[in-house]
């Protein structure tokens, strides 16, 4: 990757209150509404949200979703990393205790830091 | 100090040392228990308090702001505009939260972990097909009865809670220390204000490593976990040294799968945006 690619922001996704939605934003994860076992509500990823979807979500009770945003380059985000991986080792240890723990510290690697 | 058989004498008073629980929480659970909730029944119960009603018509009027419609006023209306759930939804967690927030009183810290603690239950609630309601109660009270040692015992208590900050091993210092724990409190809190049992027995074994009876309490000891994994709220004491194994085969969680990363998201998120709103 040269300087300039490495200054490029690359698209990544933030989780937002249904309050901060605005008509145009991108949905990066599926939303979906539930009563009980009976889905109520499903917009696919990839879908644009609009006014009209916007209002479904929030009368569904959807709290929040998933939207493409713009992250930061990639110099500072290999820092942002950096600091996250330190997080976590503080909160796991060095090794993960059992099994169960390292299940969930590779899901919490996987999520990512929140830059949003 | 109480003994463990007093104890149970003694939770009524202790109870008027905590603020009265919301009442428009028990009603919206006696409608649930009865089968007669609608949301005429549940607007009814709903407008009587200023803060439920007010934030019904907030989330009501954005809808009608998204469709360039003027602002509702008459929380009926507003309770229509959102739907049930959404209403169920306002009435549990501004209930709960301003509860928990009066009671916790000069340690915020506790009552950000019992919000963390109550998001992430009602999120893995969802995902399991669990009530929601129960589950953010029992999040959101599952440490309650820790409040009350400070009511009995406030230096003995602090001492505890220093040894524990070191080691972890809070519910093990407070029996060494009473002879009982903040499991057992609150249980003996959420029964005293009728609260369903699945919410009660989830505050009892929150702490247990036994497997545990039924998937809400199963919710409630995996929440705990996942909050001090994402570091909600920021402590140097968030450690995880052990996820109940048997809690999270109970609930067939796979914590890699995209609904669970999703499931951890929104937890962030909602706990991000819990906090932004009060500022």
């Amino acid at each position: 990757m040269n300087d300039e690619q490495a200054r490029e922001p690359r698209e990544h996704f933030c989780w937002r209150a249904v309050t901060e939605l605005q008509p145009g934003m991108v949905l990066a994860r599926p939303a979906r509404a539930t009563q009980g076992s009976r889905a109520t509500l499903l917009i696919g990823a990839g879908a644009t949200l609009t006014e009209s979807t916007i209002a479904q979500l929030l009368a569904r009770g959807v709290e929040c979703v998933a939207v493409y945003e713009t992250c930061p380059d990639a110099a500072e985000w290999a820092a942002i990393d950096a600091a996250y991986e330190s997080r976590l080792q503080q909160i796991f240890g060095a090794e993960a205790a059992d099994e169960a723990c390292a299940q969930l510290l590779a899901a919490i690697r996987q999520l990512g830091p929140c830059v949003c | 100090m109480l003994s463990q058989a007093d104890l149970s004498i003694e939770v009524p008073r202790l109870a008027t040392a905590l603020p009265p629980f919301p009442r428009v929480v028990q009603q919206l659970l006696e409608l649930l228990r009865d089968d007669e909730l609608s949301i005429e029944t549940l607007a009814r119960v709903a407008r009587n308090d200023a803060v439920i009603a007010g934030q019904i018509l907030s989330v009501a009027n954005h809808v009608r702001r998204l469709r360039l419609q003027s602002d509702l006023s008459d929380p009926f209306a507003a309770a229509a505009l959102i739907g049930l759930n959404r209403v169920r939804q306002i009435v549990v967690s501004a209930g709960m939260n301003r509860f928990v927030q009066v009671a916790a009183g000069s340690t915020p810290f506790f009552y950000a972990h019992s919000l963390a603690v109550a998001i992430a239950a009602q999120e893995l609630a969802v995902l399991h097909e669990l009530p929601p309601e129960d589950a953010y109660i029992a999040g959101i009270l599952h440490d309650i009865g820790q409040l009350c040692f400070h009511v009995l015992a406030p230096a003995a208590y602090r001492e505890v809670a220093d040894r524990a900050a070191v080691d972890g091993r809070l519910v093990e210092h407070e029996q060494a220390a009473f002879g009982y724990d903040h499991c057992l409190i609150g249980c003996l809190l959420a029964e005293h204000w009728h609260l369903p049992d699945g919410v009660l027995r989830a505050i009892a074994t929150h702490h247990d490593e036994e497997a545990p009876e039924n998937r809400l309490q199963a919710v409630v000891m995996i929440a705990e976990v996942l909050t001090r994994a994402l570091d909600l709220p920021e402590s140097p004491n968030n450690r995880v040294i052990h996820v109940n194994p048997l809690a999270r085969d109970l609930l067939g969680i796979d914590f890699s799968s995209p609904a669970m990363l999703d499931c951890l998201g929104r937890c962030r998120a909602r706990y991000r945006l819990a906090f932004r709103k009060q500022e």
